[in-house]
């Protein structure tokens, strides 16, 4: 460890750091553009300029490695000055409309000039001229070459991350442009993270692009459910209309830094699906009796679980679930009803994987279902759905799933006309839900509080971010209130208190509470 | 920059059976280098020398031979003065631009061969026989004013021996 | 004029070919040296030598060899700057055009000294002949056995591969040139780690200019002594001087280091053409500040341009007479270097453009005398900012000439007669706008 000063405070950090690095660590200030804990250091913005004493001359923080006994300041006048006149360098260019720019509001040049520049402007020329003014370079982003500083981030994410190679700077000089290669469309399944990278206007998300001003936007930490990864997100929201859910509340996803799960990063795939958030919901109640409320819903199904003979109902449960949740799957239907067909994981329900972030398991939390549910090997679905489908069962009660995306063609049919009652609870309307005789609208993951288990058995919070669309309502709430009725005792008023039973029973979770997860997880202790 | 030919509007001719010929050599110039990618300014200098210019299918015949990404090769053909990207005259002229030249009267000699030419820096006369490029320093100082013509350096020019050398091309 | 070292054969038709260049004494000291000495024993007689690097920045060559690791397991890496391109330097071109294999047998010590097995030499593009020239040299020393599995006979084994590059300034610089020579933008490197420890593919790399390693072959033949008592003190050996521009005999001069910048002038070189009289001198190179006429009674070397507050930078030496428009010749300097500023840092890549700009509406009369201090400022703000000294040295010409000449800068934008003469330059064709 190396003893340093910064900013009059003393700090150790191991030898050989980064001076950035400790300086973030620090909790100081420090404007960047070019430098990304994620990349290859570059070193070509010059504005982390910083004095370190008995150095002549200001040096760059991000190619400075630590000593022993360093002491530096990031906010000396000399410091200070330095900043500012490489702040100055990089607007000479950069075109002056930040009214008419989407980046407003979340731009590094209009951030650092308000913190370290206002200096009096002194380029009073012709700015040089680029091609690219507002030109698509793939499906999802957008290039203003004009605006670009030419950090290279976005050039470095395709080399260095993706390894797709799409971006490069091309010419010399002030002509330098960063462009992609001709006749190449920026066409990746990460490609949404060079606008997050992007610390100008350069490259903007075409989805996003002149949507919404970003200081409308509201922000809640969550995970994205689209695959087993669990990418640590922040789901960004129009606070201004938590409850019109036709018009569209979420506005686009952002990923959330967590080293040990998605480091900086999220897939498209991930990216680009919130919008399901706000489409085809179900957000009404339906039951065979007529119910309108929920107290006489949940008091109708309740009836109907508990008069149902137990080798005749089965239950398709799901992955989609949270912890919380499916805790309450299990005590309803496994330890009370003692329901023997259970399944919740579908082979069909694998998509790609790569060596980056996506996982072929499409479900936030298989593993979380693995252990609560606690199946053994016949936790498939598909054998339900083939006692159902023969006529076996009664009853079938589905979360979330919609049987005519899984199985054979026609499943859902053959399933309906079998089976004389099909209860669902879940969000999405699609054609289970329609062919159901009980149709409960459930709140989905932008609208709740849990958590889910990913693929290497950390945990990880998901938090309410707007309120339920319609009627819906959390899924550990629905649950807690049939189990209430059915006649266990299993009330909550937060998931929270759900975890906590949870944590109490399941020794994967042992110690366990929602202050431990955190904003970055808590791993299972392996037993 | 001062000549730097942008890419060509005009769709690229199939240089296909060109560099197929030149494939033999390629292999010995990636032979010499410790690294294939070292190679990347080589290749690039014997298919323009062959082609002319070069061009996106030139730039992935180098990407191959070179264990290089095409965007890579794009971004080098982009930086260096000396790769042209749309056809240049038969006789390319790099005008010297600097100090010493300057000194001794390259800015009238040069507007004489833009005169003479009827072309500017980056312009190809209409007949492809000649293109100029204004250049930075061709460190042939003690010689000024010099020019470069092909592969060829001009020294201590005046308009008369600039007639001389440029009329007497073919 | 003193002896002719690395001169003596600029003269001598063909001495490029090893017919000529043999017979001339080439390989002899090479022979000698290789398998005779210990590499550690060349390393110590060129640092006593007191060589510096000849390319402008003028570091003890010895020390340098002495920075490569002792026990690298990598391969250690020679290469060889010759891409001469710093504005009034024409130096190395005559070396590699008419005689090459003294290059070759320099090479040859040097790589033997540092432990190298191959060395790469890096010839700017536009240098057709001189590379022609060179490659035939290298062709012949393998043929004979000079080059290749056992150079001499002795089982030492090196490569040599000649390399062009293709028309970039910024690759002069020697991480810019490893870039280069590993088929990339020339973009300078983030220092550290020095090329010694990580430079070319990663491995321990030595550069060195070209007439630097032409010069040890004469270290070893002759000795450290004599090559220190050649040079002044601290500053060994001769130097070749360019010079150009406003003297009745520009030329390639070697001259012992610390010769004064008078006598080069007007011994050497024949005196102000025409006789008139002198008003400037750029003494190392476009990168070093111009010196006024009453301020040329300095010494030819690395510490008395020092003193002057210049620099030897490649020894480039750019007479101007008392015609000289000082906002031409600063027009034409920062039109260099914004033209040949890679754009990798932001200063550099927005500051000389900037910079250009400025003076190109000054010289076509349309600046304000404000404009002169945005550029000193835009200078100052440029220096000691960047990844490479290459915007410290596009900084350089700015603030010397402007304040250097400062009157006459405000004189050329309050008469006015920047319109003429822009009017001038458009009806001889020479600018378009």
């Amino acid at each position: 460890m190396a003893n340093i000063t910064i900013d009059g405070k003393p700090y150790s950090v191991p030898d050989g750091s980064l001076l950035i690095d400790a300086i973030d660590q620090a909790k100081t200030k420090l404007p960047r553009y070019c430098y990304h804990p994620g990349l290859s250091v570059a070193g070509n913005c010059r504005i982390c300029q910083v004095e370190v004493e008995k150095m002549p001359r200001t040096v760059i923080a991000c190619n400075t490695r630590v000593t022993e006994g360093m002491v530096v300041h990031t906010a000396s006048a000399k410091a200070k000055e330095s900043q500012q006149i490489v702040l100055e360098f990089l607007l000479a260019n950069h075109p002056l409309d930040c009214p008419v720019c989407d980046q407003a509001g979340e731009c590094k040049l209009q951030d650092y000039y308000m913190e370290y520049g206002l200096y009096d402007p002194k380029f009073d020329d012709q700015k040089v001229k680029k091609a690219k003014k507002a030109v698509a370079v793939g499906p999802t982003i957008m290039l203003d070459q004009e605006r670009c500083i030419l950090c290279s981030r976005c050039v470095r994410f395709t080399d260095e991350i993706t390894k797709t190679h799409e971006f490069g700077i091309f010419n010399r000089g002030d002509v330098s442009e960063l462009d992609v290669y001709p006749g190449m469309e920026l066409k990746n399944n990460y490609s949404g993270n060079v606008a997050d990278i992007c610390p100008v206007g350069a490259l903007t998300d075409r989805d996003f692009r002149f949507k919404m001003r970003v200081w409308y936007l509201g922000s809640q930490e969550s995970v994205c459910p689209g695959c087993s990864r669990g990418c640590n997100i922040n789901i960004n929201y129009e606070r201004s209309r938590p409850y019109k859910s036709d018009k569209g509340r979420v506005m686009r996803l952002k990923p959330r830094e967590n080293a040990a799960v998605n480091r900086w990063w999220m897939c498209d795939e991930g990216r680009y699906a919130y919008k399901a958030i706000d489409q085809d919901r179900m957000t009404t109640i339906r039951t065979t009796a007529g119910a309108t409320t929920w107290e006489a819903a949940v008091r109708e199904v309740a009836r109907l679980l508990k008069a149902a003979p137990a080798a005749k109902w089965g239950v398709i449960a799901s992955a989609q679930h949270t912890n919380e949740e499916l805790y309450l799957v299990r005590k309803v239907f496994k330890d009370l009803l003692k329901w023997p067909h259970l399944g919740y994981h579908e082979a069909g329900e694998d998509g790609p994987q790569d060596e980056i972030l996506l996982r072929k398991d499409k479900n936030p939390n298989t593993a979380g279902a693995s252990v609560i549910l606690d199946l053994g090997a016949a936790n498939g679905a598909a054998s339900v759905l083939e006692r159902a489908r023969k006529g076996e069962l009664e009853g079938l009660v589905v979360f979330g799933r919609d049987l005519s995306k899984m199985g054979a063609p026609g499943l859902l049919q053959e399933v309906r006309s079998k089976v004389r009652t099909i209860v669902y609870i879940g969000s999405a309307q699609h054609a289970t839900a329609a062919a159901a005789d009980v149709a409960l609208p459930e709140a989905c993951y932008a609208e709740k509080d849990g958590t889910f288990t990913n693929f290497e058995g950390r945990v990880q919070r998901i938090r309410m971010a707007v309120p339920p669309a319609g009627d819906a309502r959390p899924g550990w709430k629905i649950l807690s209130e049939i189990a209430a009725e059915i006649g266990e005792p299993l009330v909550f008023s937060k998931a929270e208190e759900v975890f906590k039973r949870l944590a109490a029973e399941q020794p994967a979770f042992a110690g366990m509470d929602y202050k431990v997860i955190g904003s970055q997880g808590a791993v299972w202790s392996r037993r | 920059m001062g000549y730097k030919g942008k890419a060509c509007d005009k769709p690229a001719p199939d240089f296909s059976s060109k560099l197929k010929a030149l494939d033999a050599q390629a292999e010995l110039i990636v032979a010499k280098y410790d690294q294939k990618s070292a190679a990347t300014l080589t290749l690039l200098h014997l298919a323009q020398d062959a082609c002319g210019y070069v061009t996106p299918e030139i730039e992935q015949w180098v990407a191959r031979w070179a264990d290089v990404t095409p965007v890579h090769v794009h971004g080098v053909v982009t930086f260096y003065s000396m790769y042209h990207q749309a056809p240049v005259g038969r006789h390319h002229i790099r005008f010297c631009t600097t100090t010493s030249c300057v000194l001794n009267g390259s800015e009238d000699l040069l507007g004489h061969v833009k005169k003479k030419l009827g072309i500017q820096n980056g312009g190809v006369t209409p007949d492809g026989k000649y293109s100029l490029e204004e250049s930075e320093c061709l460190c042939a100082c003690d010689q000024a004013p010099v020019m470069q013509v092909g592969d060829d350096y001009h020294s201590q020019l005046t308009a008369k021996k600039i007639d001389r050398i440029l009329d007497g091309l073919k | 004029m003193s002896e002719a070292i690395l001169s003596r054969n600029f003269n001598i038709p063909d001495a490029h070919k090893l017919s000529v260049a043999e017979p001339r004494g080439a390989y002899e000291t090479a022979r000698k040296v290789i398998g005779a000495l210990k590499p550690e024993e060349v390393t110590n007689t060129v640092l006593a030598s007191n060589l510096r690097g000849l390319g402008g920045a003028g570091f003890p060559t010895g020390k340098k060899w002495q920075f490569i690791p002792k026990d690298s397991k990598k391969p250690v890496y020679l290469v060889i700057n010759a891409d001469e391109g710093e504005p009034g330097t024409c130096k190395d071109r005559y070396i590699l055009e008419k005689d090459p294999h003294q290059l070759i047998e320099g090479i040859l010590i040097s790589a033997y000294a540092i432990g190298s097995h191959k060395a790469y030499i890096y010839i700017r593009g536009e240098y057709v002949l001189p590379y022609r020239n060179l490659q035939s040299a290298v062709d012949e020393a393998y043929a004979k056995g000079y080059l290749g599995k056992s150079v001499f006979g002795s089982g030492y084994a090196m490569d040599l591969v000649v390399h062009r590059g293709a028309g970039a300034y910024i690759c002069g610089e020697e991480t810019s040139l490893l870039n280069s020579l590993e088929g990339k933008r020339g973009y300078p490197r983030l220092k550290p780690p020095f090329p010694a420890i990580v430079g070319l593919f990663g491995c321990p790399t030595i550069i060195n200019n070209v007439e630097t390693i032409a010069c040890v072959p004469h270290i070893l033949k002759n000795g450290a002594a004599w090559f220190t008592a050649l040079g002044s003190p601290g500053n060994g050996g001769t130097h070749l001087f360019s010079v150009s521009g406003h003297v009745e005999k520009p030329g390639v001069y070697e001259l012992p280091m610390g010769v004064p910048l008078r006598d080069l002038i007007y011994k050497y070189a024949g005196g102000v053409k025409g006789g008139r009289a002198l008003k400037a001198v750029i003494p190392g190179g476009m990168s070093a500040k111009i010196l006024k006429a009453d301020e040329i009674d300095v010494k030819m070397d690395y510490d008395g341009l020092k003193a002057a507050g210049t620099m030897l930078g490649s020894a480039g030496v750019m007479v101007m007479d008392e015609t000289v428009c000082m906002v031409k010749m600063l027009y034409y300097a920062t039109k260099f270097f914004s033209h040949e500023s890679c754009g990798q840092c932001s200063p550099c890549r927005e500051g000389t453009g900037w910079a250009h700009k400025l003076v190109t509406r000054i010289y076509r009369g349309e600046g304000s005398v404000k404009d002169l201090d945005t550029l000193l400022t835009i200078a100052r703000n440029m220096e000691g900012r960047t990844i490479c000294v290459f915007a410290d040295a596009a900084a350089w010409p700015i603030q010397s000439y402007i304040t250097k000449f400062r009157a006459e800068f405000e004189d050329y934008i309050v008469s006015g007669r920047g319109k003429a003469v822009a009017a001038e330059l458009e009806a001889a064709g020479a600018h378009a706008h």
